[in-house]
């Protein structure tokens, strides 16, 4: 076999060192192999890379916005609450905080829950109530970033949900579930007080695009208003 | 030296094996959710989306220094791109898929409060289908053909399935129906409900548009439509007769154009129930509707239509409203003949222009269009002195007569001229719908509708009241005698209603039906709600066993009753049953019903055909009138000629009446309405109990041969053309009604899900096992020339 094996290899290419030894469109095609998987690990990280940073930039927009609401409380009702986006180009601000304390988790929640928001954190639907408000409230997220730690939920936990006003609301997971967004359609009663996390199913899925969703609904606990410590 | 050819090419055999292995380990880990979408081999179309995706990330990586959130829209893109599904051989359409794409609603275009449907492909959401719908009446005398067109729009670039549920008058005869597509127009079968299905699944499977007509309750149709093409519009119309009303000296003619929603009671159907084995023998019927079937509603989810929130009509006036503002506009039209001279013609909610040219009148409505959100009514009265005492309709059919008969028995008159009151005592239990279905303007119109009954009490009289939502409550134990302590306490007691929990019905009425009665008291139940429940028949059931000597009267409140329920209940109860539809109305129709309940009854009501004639007429048994109302039957018989007589008693006077008929005008549409009525008749005998198998032979039976839209039967339409491309997907989308005016949305509100994931863990997997991979192979090569330089 060693012999055949050696016998195998053309003259010229015995005398060539590597990688030259190897038939050019070989060659070409291992290089390209590493070029794109080299892209694509890239990617992969930078998406993840964004969500966690876009965080930090975010944290600071929303202080700064917090801040301004709590400062113009006196201005009537009707006023718009202030926006600060996180960087200048931004189409998306934060209109929320989440906090998962036992989970370890402090995330923003953004305005829109479309692909250009979701990339840099959980996003309320449009059309839907700001998490904190009254009314249901729907918040999307990556499951593959933000939300990931949505697998570890489990009912009866507590989330702490701070809105604009910098009033902080408890809420408390009653509810998880898998569907089928073909199937079951995303549906709540509009008077009731509730947070609605969605994500992908299932969590460690490649393809992005799956019908399955993982449905976590929590409920606005007895008032507990308190003021945000700045 | 064949062994040594065979040698050099093992190796890359083994390459492309090993790639798939690898793969393959890393497949089983990662596609092991409950999807059977992520389980799916690869194939061709998803590797060229792969480097779509990826070329797009290396452009934008440059990019993406410079603005990250144009980067991170054109990433957004590069993953719709990569999640279209690819067909190889339609490259250029794949093109077109792609700026189609960018062109779909995103959810930041939308205002609030729109409800989107989303897609099956790539989480994109569109638009629901725009629906335009036309309306136009002709009226005959009794007789009115009603014909409506419904126009779905497919704003979107894929193939659609729209599923519109819809009311129509519950006792429309569906005769006609027709698809428009362009300029190609298909008739609508009857056809056994059934083979219709089927006919339309296998139409909708091969890519072929088709519409099926289904009735779901007497007064709840749906309409489905497959494969409408994108950016294609597609008409259907469906046409019904109905008899028109009337009672009290004035005619009516109502058509219902959204729906409240019903209340669905009972426990929830698992979907496995079925496979449980004998212990539940109920289809639970797929739906595109919000609620899950129930042991007591199995096809709950096809009467249960998604409601689309009322949008500024609220605040603003009819004149600021435009058609593309409104939801569901609707443009409604019509004449009416009734072959003498009218007092007034008038809508009851909506604004008409009237023309008139003899005796002929032409309508249309003031606006244009206005919203389905708040039934048709139209109204109109004959001259005081030459109302209708008698009419006949008639239409001969394959050699048979069918005649509609219509006569007024004759007000017994006291002395002073006054219409007769009766002296009886009564025993009045008023029974109120406090659903959340009844919250907004239907509370106070029942409240008003109570109290102002509550005033119209004589002393002498007993009564009661009962209110029910998921409980029911009711005030006295018994019912009390009407002196002012109690009318107050009822009165404090109505005043305090709040409407709020679901429509239990059943025991609120049993509890009505079952108070200890007292014989010499006529039990009168006066039922005042919007019927917004999905039980109707159990309830019917209830009312015919308990109903006992009493009787029933059913009031319906808000711009949306459920009238197949009010009608029939009333019906089944020997009452009469009354409409609402705002504030203003209340005690003109409350007095009328008062009226009604004090006036003497016509009874043993019967009709002599002309001699030796054979009759099928319809209802059987003629019903007790109150004043005002007059006797209607529908017959088909041999001959057409002769006197008819019509006799009955009033307040112990008999009285009789005498008809000429010979065969005169033909009628169209007489043969139609006497199916429906026949239909009808077999389905109450189902309900009293008759044997379900025979019922719906004989409906099916007659449906078919009168081609009218039962139970049993449907319409179906089907083009002959297969037009969507095998490869393309179809996706379902349920139209909305409008929520019923002055109704607070209690049904669910329905979200669109959002897209939430990213690639990056495939990106991230795929990328490192290449990486993996060439290197892999490197080292291998190294070695193996290793070895060569070793020897």
């Amino acid at each position: 076999m060693p012999i055949t094996h050696y016998l195998s290899q053309p003259a010229i290419a015995r005398a060539l060192p590597w990688p030259l030894a190897l038939p050019s469109w070989q060659r070409g095609l291992r290089w390209a192999g590493l070029a794109v998987g080299l892209c694509m690990m890239f990617d992969g990280a930078w998406i993840q890379a964004k969500a966690q940073l876009a965080q930090f930039l975010i944290a600071s927009a929303w202080a700064s916005q917090v801040e301004q609401n709590t400062q113009a409380e006196n201005r009537s009702a009707a006023t718009a609450l202030a926006i600060s986006k996180p960087w200048p180009w931004a189409d998306t601000w934060p209109v929320a905080r989440l906090q998962f304390a036992q989970h370890d988790i402090d995330l923003f929640v953004l305005d829109g829950a479309h692909g250009s928001a979701l990339a840099f954190g959980p996003g309320r639907l449009h059309g839907t109530a700001d998490p904190g408000e009254a009314g249901v409230s729907v918040v999307g997220g990556h499951r593959d970033t933000h939300f990931r730690f949505l697998a570890e939920v489990a009912a009866g936990d507590r989330l702490s949900v701070t809105n604009q006003m910098g009033e902080v609301q408890e809420y408390q997971v009653f509810d998880m579930a898998v569907v089928d967004s073909r199937v079951t359609p995303l549906t709540a009663h509009a008077q009731d007080d509730e947070l609605i996390l969605v994500t992908c199913y299932p969590f460690d899925a490649l393809q992005a695009g799956g019908p399955m969703r993982y449905v976590v609904r929590a409920e606005k606990m007895e008032a507990s208003t308190q003021e945000y410590g700045s | 030296m064949s062994r040594v050819q065979l040698s050099q090419v093992t190796p890359a055999f083994d390459r492309t094996q090993e790639s798939e292995l690898g793969l393959a380990a890393v497949m089983p880990q990662v596609f092991s959710g409950p999807s059977s979408r992520s389980g799916r081999r690869l194939n061709v179309g998803e590797v060229g989306g792969l480097f779509l995706h990826l070329m797009a990330g290396l452009c934008l990586g440059a990019v993406a220094l410079s603005s990250p959130a144009q980067a991170s829209q054109g990433l957004a893109m590069a993953h719709s791109m990569a999640a279209m599904p690819m067909v190889s051989q339609a490259q250029d359409q794949s093109q077109e898929h792609a700026e189609a794409t960018l062109e779909t609603v995103s959810l930041d275009d939308i205002s609030a409060g729109q409800l989107l449907f989303k897609t099956d492909t790539g989480g994109e959401y569109i638009q629901s289908l725009l629906l335009e719908s036309r309306a136009h009446f002709s009226i005959n005398g009794m007789l009115a053909r009603v014909s409506i067109s419904q126009q779905f729009e497919n704003t979107s670039d894929e193939w659609m399935e729209g599923i519109y549920a819809f009311p129509l008058p519950e006792d429309a005869a569906v005769d006609y129906m027709r698809i428009r597509i362009g300029e190609r127009i298909i008739e609508g079968k009857i056809r056994e409900r059934e083979e219709a299905k089927k006919i339309y699944q296998a139409a909708k499977a091969s890519g072929r548009t088709a519409s099926l007509v289904e009735q779901e309750r007497p007064n709840l149709f749906t309409n489905s439509v497959a494969n409408i093409a994108p950016g294609e519009t597609v008409e259907i119309s469906i046409e019904y007769l109905q008899t028109v009303r009337y009672d009290q000296g004035s005619f009516e003619l109502r058509m219902p154009m959204t729906l409240t929603p019903r209340y669905i009671p009972g426990n929830e159907l698992a979907a496995n129930a079925l496979n449980d084995g004998g212990v539940q023998n109920l289809q639970i019927e797929q739906g595109m509707g919000w609620a899950t079937a129930t042991d007591e509603v199995p096809d709950a989810q096809r009467v249960t239509p998604y409601m689309r929130p009322n949008q500024n009509t609220a605040n603003t006036t009819l004149d600021e409203t435009t058609e593309a503002e409104l939801v569901n506009p609707i443009r409604i039209t019509g004449e009416l003949n009734m072959g003498m001279p009218l007092q007034g013609v008038d809508s009851q909610y909506h604004d008409i222009i009237l023309e008139r040219s003899d005796e002929l009148y032409e309508f249309h409505l003031l606006n244009d269009w206005v919203a389905m959100d708040h039934d048709f009514v139209l109204r109109w009265e004959p001259v005081v002195g030459q109302e209708p005492q008698a009419a006949v309709f008639s239409e001969s059919i394959d050699g048979e007569d069918y005649a509609m008969l219509m006569i007024m028995p004759p007000q017994l008159k006291g002395a002073n001229g006054q219409v007769l009151n009766l002296a009886l005592p009564k025993e009045m239990i008023f029974v109120v719908d406090t659903s959340g279905s009844m919250s907004g303007v239907s509370i106070k119109q029942a409240k008003f509708s109570l109290l102002y009954a509550l005033e119209q009490l004589q002393p002498g009289d007993r009564f009661n009241v009962i209110e029910f939502n998921s409980d029911t409550h009711t005030l006295f134990p018994q019912p009390v005698l009407a002196d002012a302590q109690n009318l107050q306490q009822a009165m404090d007691y109505v005043d305090n209603l709040k409407a709020d929990g679901g429509t239990n019905m059943y025991p609120a009425l049993q509890s009505a039906l079952w108070q200890n009665t007292d014989e010499a008291y006529l039990r009168q139940v006066i039922f005042i709600t919007d019927g917004a429940v999905g039980n109707e028949e159990a309830l019917f059931g209830l009312i015919h066993n308990d109903l006992g000597s009493g009787r029933l009267f059913t009031v319906g409140i808000g711009s949306a009753p459920n009238s197949y329920f009010m009608r029939k209940a009333a019906e089944f109860g020997r009452g009469s049953f009354t409409y609402i539809a705002n504030v203003g109305e209340t005690h003109v129709r409350m007095r009328e019903l008062f009226t009604k309940l004090q006036s003497p009854l016509s009874s043993d009501i019967e009709v002599q055909w002309p001699h030796g004639a054979v009759v099928e007429a319809y209802p059987e048994r003629i019903p007790d009138l109150y004043a005002g109302e007059p006797v209607l039957v529908a017959a088909k018989l041999d001959v057409l000629n002769g006197a008819i007589q019509v006799s009955g008693k009033t307040a112990d006077q008999t009285w009789q009446r005498e008809l000429m008929i010979q065969t005169v005008g033909e009628n169209q549409g007489v043969a139609t309405l006497w199916g429906r009525r026949k239909i009808d008749q077999l389905l109450d005998a189902k309900a009293a109990g008759a044997d379900a198998e025979v019922i719906r032979e004989q409906v099916l039976d007659t449906a078919l041969r009168h081609q009218i839209l039962s139970p049993y039967t449907s319409f179906i339409a089907v083009e002959e053309e297969i037009r969507r491309p095998e490869k393309a997907a179809l996706n379902e989308e349920a139209v909305a009604n409008a929520m019923p005016k002055g109704q607070t949305m209690a049904t669910p509100a329905r979200f669109a899900y959002p897209q939430t994931a990213t690639s990056s863990l495939w990106s991230l997997l795929f990328g490192f096992a290449l990486v993996a991979l060439s290197l892999l192979r490197w080292q291998r090569a190294r070695r193996g020339f290793a070895y060569v330089a070793s020897l």
